[in-house]
């Protein structure tokens, strides 16, 4: 209710604000706005192209291509700011024109978020944010100098109250780069292959190569260059043929992941400003740089994938409100890497090592049996589909040697997400954890919770089962603990409650029980 | 009451149940959404001329059988299982059928409340409320209310959220 208000409610300047001039922001903007709008109109340009190379002149991708660029230079021309004493203005819209005033008192976050085509220029994208948990109030200044943006930030938290003796000075980029505290090498890159998007591009590839094997007339087989190494392979070993293009694939997707792993975390930096604003920086390509304050962070989120878990490897994400949801509302504490690292760090922020580390409250007997109960019916599923595909004449009764690794591959699944899951309460903050392939452990501040749902499907039921559902204004809005004995989920509840009625009522303030933390580094 | 006695007292006795009318409301709802898909299905058959295409005829049969399951539980099934409450401390909504959904979030958190009433519910003189939280995951829904109680139920959580100031994050 905060946003709205303030956007609408703010409006009526005072006699001495309306004095001040509006301002444009860099006129380099002229240049970014309009390639951003080709970039993104490129792909159907990409298409019209080749489309139109085989007929007719593609007349409306001009017409698209200039749409575009007027756009982009009136987005400039229409968007105007001015900082007054008490408020925060920005003006734009080019139909719908929007004026956005926030006072400046309400401020709590200033992220800068800059795209490769920001950096060419030397701009940064400047999000100036109150925390109100949709962020639909919002400045974003797009875009500003990157030299202008430490000196625009302090100006813009000045008002922003600081415990005296947890008060630093105000620093300058160079600084806040000193007190870096991650231990990010160039080196970790060796876990890229083990994320799960070097994982999924292996996966991608192999469901192609199988497309080949088991389909006779599949999409890849009809590329004439294909058909020539096939032919050429054709009379090669079985088993040579399999390991040779696993190597290939393993090599080929490790590169990609390990491309990626580097222009999204290179120069990963997290420092400590103040007691309760870390700045955070990272990617070669498109940098992010965010304010994590308190009055902002409702949790961490440690991931450990089955893949980088096997070599001791996770990473985190802080839940805050006010990033947005396409973004998933994560801010990246710290990337893929030695899972003592990731732990180090979560536990600098939340304070409480257990939350991290501790092992859970296990869900017992009931959702032991259901992840086997599970795990059967997908390889059962699975089993049908080969049958029926194999009884219309689909496919080579080769594919049920599949099931020589689908069987003892569920059931390895069944008992890994077993051993994963749980949860536990403890002072403040709410942790739960589940799944295997891709496991996750939230730990959500108690005080964050707005709401809960239990969910119990016709099989729960007859488990005497539930998933508990812890929502959120943060991240991703709503965390589960699945599986969960019926009996235990209202009493969790209760107790959660309990505990925030008497962080509330008693002596102790939330931010204060959460600001004890383990200290500057 | 604390909210935890509230939420007790909801779990042990949970008073509000939908209007009588939502069974009849939910049966027409179902009907008219598989008399919709059964359409599509037909319209299918008449341009491609499948009438004697036993792909198509099943998949018509397999739709009525469905609907005439789907119509002939659900409706009461959901009766029996639709609760809401809402005390001075927190918002109780349970619904579903298959799979069935108890939402709890004290009226501290409360953000908007919306009724909303489409063709058929006004029809049927029945109203539907949505009670938002500041997490997108967490809104509430009392499904088919009579319009006089829906309207008492939006005025008293208007006069609730006016006392209680923050921005409920």
């Amino acid at each position: 209710m905060s946003g709205a208000a303030a956007a609408t409610g703010d409006t009526d300047d005072k006699p001495d604000d309306s004095a001040l001039p509006w301002i444009r922001l860099n006129p380099l903007m002229l240049l970014v706005h309009p390639l951003r709008e080709l970039i993104r109109y490129l792909p159907v340009i990409v298409v019209a192209l080749i489309a139109g190379s085989v007929g007719g002149e593609p007349w409306w991708v001009y017409v698209l291509s200039g749409f575009g660029i007027v756009v982009g230079v009136l987005r400039w021309f229409t968007t105007s700011y001015r900082i007054t004493d008490a408020h925060v203005q920005i003006k734009r819209g080019i139909l719908n024109r929007q004026l956005l005033s926030v006072p400046r008192d309400r401020i709590r976050s200033v992220d800068v978020d800059s795209t490769i085509l920001h950096r060419i220029f030397g701009l940064s994208v400047v999000k100036v944010g109150t925390g109100a948990s949709h962020g639909v109030d919002n400045l974003e200044f797009n875009a500003m100098r990157t030299d202008d943006v430490s000196a625009f930030r302090t100006e813009m938290l000045s008002h922003v109250p600081r415990r005296a003796d947890l008060l630093a000075e105000p620093a300058d980029d160079a600084d806040v780069a000193g007190r870096n505290f991650s231990r990010w090498r160039p080196s970790w890159v060796r876990y890229a292959p083990f994320t799960l998007s070097g994982v999924s591009s292996i996966l991608v590839v192999v469901f192609f190569v199988l497309q080949t094997q088991f389909f006779e007339n599949g999409l890849l087989t009809r590329l004439p260059f294909v058909k020539y190494e096939l032919a050429r392979i054709e009379h090669l070993p079985t088993l040579t043929l399999v390991v040779w293009s696993m190597c290939i694939l393993i090599v080929v997707a490790s590169a990609v992941a390990a491309v990626r792993y580097i222009l999204s975390y290179s120069r990963f930096a997290i420092s400590r400003v103040d007691q309760s604003t870390l700045h955070i920086t990272h990617g070669l390509l498109h940098t992010r740089q965010i304010t994590l304050d308190e009055r902002r962070l409702r949790g961490i989120q440690l991931s450990e994938p089955l893949s980088l878990r096997a070599v001791g490897a996770a990473w985190t994400h802080a839940i805050m409100t006010g990033l947005g949801r396409q973004r998933g509302g994560v801010a990246l504490l710290s990337p893929p890497g030695p899972r003592d690292e990731a732990v180090r760090i979560a536990t600098d922020i939340v304070g409480v090592e257990r939350a991290l580390t501790e092992d859970l409250h296990q869900h017992g007997r009931r959702a032991h049996r259901r992840r086997y109960t599970r795990a059967a019916t997908f390889a059962g599923i699975l089993a049908l589909v080969a049958l029926g595909a194999q009884l219309l004449g689909w496919v080579s009764p080769a594919v049920w040697w599949a099931f020589v690794v689908i069987v003892p591959g569920s059931v390895f699944l069944a008992w890994d997400r077993y051993r994963g899951l749980g949860h536990s309460l403890l002072p403040g903050w709410v942790v739960g954890r589940s799944g295997s392939l891709d496991r996750k452990r939230f730990v959500l501040a108690t005080d964050g919770i707005i709401g809960w749902t239990i969910r119990r499907s016709l099989f729960q039921r007859q488990a005497g089962l539930a998933t508990l559902i812890a929502t959120t204004a943060a991240g991703r809005h709503s965390y589960s603990i699945p599986d969960l004995p019926f009996d235990e989920a209202w009493p969790l509840i209760e107790a959660v409650n309990a505990q925030v009625r008497a962080t509330s009522s008693g002596a102790v303030t939330p931010q204060e029980s959460r600001g004890s933390r383990s200290g500057t580094p | 009451m604390s909210v935890n006695a509230g939420i007790a007292a909801m779990i042990h006795n949970p008073v509000g149940r939908p209007s009588p009318r939502a069974v009849r409301f939910w049966t027409l709802d179902a009907i008219v959404g598989w008399t919709f898909f059964a359409i599509l299905q037909l319209a299918w058959m008449l341009i491609g001329n499948y009438w004697t295409n036993p792909i198509h005829l099943g998949g018509l049969a397999l739709t009525v059988l469905v609907a005439i399951i789907h119509v002939s539980i659900m409706p009461r099934w959901r009766y029996s299982v639709h609760r809401w409450e809402v005390t001075d401390d927190a918002i109780f909504v349970r619904s579903g059928w298959l799979t069935q959904e108890t939402r709890v979030a004290p009226i501290s958190r409360l953000q908007t409340v919306d009724s909303r009433r489409g063709l058929l519910s006004r029809i049927m003189g029945l109203t539907t409320i949505k009670i938002t939280t500041a997490s997108s995951a967490g809104a509430l829904t009392i499904h088919a209310l009579d319009d006089a109680v829906a309207e008492e139920v939006v005025a008293r959580l208007a006069t609730i959220a006016g006392q209680n100031a923050g921005d409920a994050t």
